[in-house]
């Protein structure tokens, strides 16, 4: 295939108009992985399961299969949740294969956004393992631009009968910086400067009463504090003097907005992919990304622009397809 | 505070004196030292000023962290006037403190009036050289405490270079105490954990194993820790001789699930739940 080499992989996007398209070609990715006794795991919106099981009838016993609201209630969960089930189940010379879908609608467009940038660096994060992931979309639900964005993200794709490789498949890191632009904090959010280690405990206090104020409690309220104290510390000890932290909310989302006038980080890919547990760097942008909805690392001449999103509420949103 | 420096405090009133006291305790805490507090009078007094200035001394009473003792019990009665006795005996202290797992040892004393045996300023200007002498050789460090109204101005100046620093209580209050406990030279943290305090953390963590490679952390009043000081508790285990282990107790719920999302994964490490 096209995409990185190591796992011997394939990462491949399903077009498909109707619920015939879906059936036949999702079916006949499980039954050829059954047959090479490869693990299967399932993972979509609990109407798009059904047709599967339908679809297989007794051969649907030997899938693992998982409420896709549940595996993707974050972007940053699904990849741990799906990297854990690999490396239980796709060593040993053990090959896998894994169905991937989720209700975008459901979704803000910045957590599209990200999204799709995790899209990107799935082809990274999980290259080092002998996993074939195929990933549908319904083309009736599915806007035009998230599909620009597919074709983009994955090397190979199938429509109809056909599989091909994508012809606008773009390099990963290269997809990342170009789909994660700087935004400025609105005029007149609340901030506060930071540009020393005995500064933190001020601007936690800071975060902590912009939480508070925007209704964030329970167990979200020290996560989302983590989070934010994570990208915080980054920016102290990577980044460069001036240092700021807006709090605002932007839709639905509340969102703590880091900016240093540091370069910021040589490759945003590398924040999408799960630190080596013996790692000394890393931890830190990764913890945030698993607390928050999504995560944004922006650089422009203005210097680094970290953001990241918690939702608040997600009503007046469109129920799962 | 490092090790071997020798600082005094002048307190005004009563007032100071409570906000002085604790704070060179707490000080002392918050590097997990212990802190031997040589006091005049009687002992409750003593306990009783600190817990006024804010200090919860059942704790590190029972680990003890914290030492209450006279001036006689201290230096000797009658007191040991010549250097190398004074170097003996601290030596000793510091050798059972690095036994008991604390990685230092602070020495503040009050000097309310001149102490015994001390009768003029001349001879108390004596004292102080012979004690900083001994806190660079033994490598401890003091804080003493003079009281500004019994000192006229030029005394409060001599007394003052015999120091090598005044400490002020304008300091604000440490991120975290770091408590030792008295069970199996357990450790209990208090407060905040973020990059200004990882320091300290690894030197008590370090301390700590080196007296007995198996530790009980109480996170138990840990109300922020951030990622990095949790990596410096999983790569200090996974330095530990082969049956070390730190394990961590009565964690929070943000700091469990924390530790989960940041990946970290050790078998020196248990969390207890």
């Amino acid at each position: 295939m096209s995409g990185p080499a190591g796992g011997d992989g394939t990462h491949r996007a399903l077009l498909y108009r109707d619920e015939p398209e879906f059936r036949g070609t999702v079916g006949a990715f499980i039954r050829q992985g059954l047959a090479r006794h490869e693990r299967i795991l399932a993972t979509a919106p609990l109407g798009r399961l059904d047709w599967i099981r339908a679809e297989l009838g007794a051969d649907a016993a030997a899938v693992e299969f998982a409420d896709s609201a549940a595996i993707y209630r974050r972007q940053g969960d699904a990849t741990r949740a799906l990297v854990d089930w690999l490396r239980r189940h796709a060593s040993d010379g053990r090959r896998a294969r894994i169905v991937a879908e989720q209700a975008l609608s459901r979704r803000t467009p910045a957590e599209v956004a990200d999204y799709l940038r995790m899209e990107a660096a799935a082809n990274v994060i999980y290259s080092s393992f002998p996993v074939q992931i195929l990933c549908p979309y319904d083309t009736a639900e599915v806007p035009g631009d998230v599909l620009a964005g597919v074709r983009r993200t994955h090397p190979e794709l199938i429509e109809g009968d056909d599989v091909r490789p994508s012809g606008s498949f773009a390099d990963p890191s290269t997809f990342i910086r170009d789909h994660c632009l700087v935004v400025e904090p609105p005029p007149g959010a609340a901030s506060i400067d930071f540009d020393r280690g005995d500064d933190l405990a001020g601007v936690r206090f800071f975060l902590r009463e912009q939480m508070r104020a925007a209704g964030v409690d329970g167990e979200a309220a020290p996560l989302l504090l983590a989070g934010a104290g994570e990208v915080i510390t980054n920016a102290l000890v990577h980044g460069a003097a001036p240092r700021r932290v807006w709090v605002y909310t932007e839709g639905p989302a509340l969102v703590c907005h880091v900016h240093d006038r540091g370069p910021g980080i040589a490759d945003p890919l590398a924040t999408y992919l799960a630190p080596d547990r013996h790692a000394d760097r890393g931890h830190g942008l990764w913890l945030g990304r698993q607390v928050s909805d999504s995560l944004e690392v922006a650089a422009n001449a203005t210097g680094t622009h970290v953001r990241l999103l918690t939702i608040l509420r997600r009503s007046g949103q469109q129920p799962v397809p | 505070m490092v090790s071997g420096e020798h600082l005094c405090v002048l307190y005004q009133d009563q007032d100071d004196r409570r906000r002085l006291t604790a704070a060179v305790v707490r000080g002392g805490l918050a590097a997990g030292d212990r802190v031997m507090y040589v006091v005049p009078g009687a002992r409750e007094v003593a306990l009783a000023r600190l817990e006024a200035g804010g200090i919860e001394t059942g704790r590190p009473l029972d680990g003890g962290q914290l030492l209450v003792q006279s001036f006689g019990e201290v230096y000797g009665d009658p007191a040991t006037l010549d250097l190398s006795g004074l170097v003996a005996r601290f030596r000793l202290a510091l050798s059972e403190s690095v036994a008991a797992g604390f990685p230092g040892l602070r020495l503040t004393g009050e000097m309310g009036g001149y102490p015994w045996p001390v009768e003029s300023l001349e001879q108390l200007v004596r004292w102080e050289r012979m004690v900083s002498r001994m806190l660079g050789e033994v490598g401890i460090a003091a804080i003493c405490q003079y009281d500004q109204g019994r000192l006229d101005e030029p005394a409060a100046a001599v007394i003052a270079a015999e120091h090598s620093g005044v400490a002020t209580s304008g300091q604000r209050l440490p991120l975290a105490l770091f408590i030792a406990s008295a069970a199996s030279l357990a450790l209990r943290i208090e407060g905040e954990l973020d990059l200004t305090n990882g320091p300290a953390l690894a030197r008590v963590l370090r301390a700590r194993l080196a007296a007995r490679p198996r530790l009980r952390i109480d996170l138990g009043a840990v109300t922020f820790a951030d990622v990095g000081s949790l990596r410096e508790i999983y790569q200090i285990a996974a330095g530990l001789p082969s049956g070390g282990q730190i394990t961590l107790a009565n964690a929070t719920e943000p700091v469990r699930r924390i530790l989960d999302l940041a990946g970290f994964r050790s078998d020196a490490v248990v969390i207890e739940s």
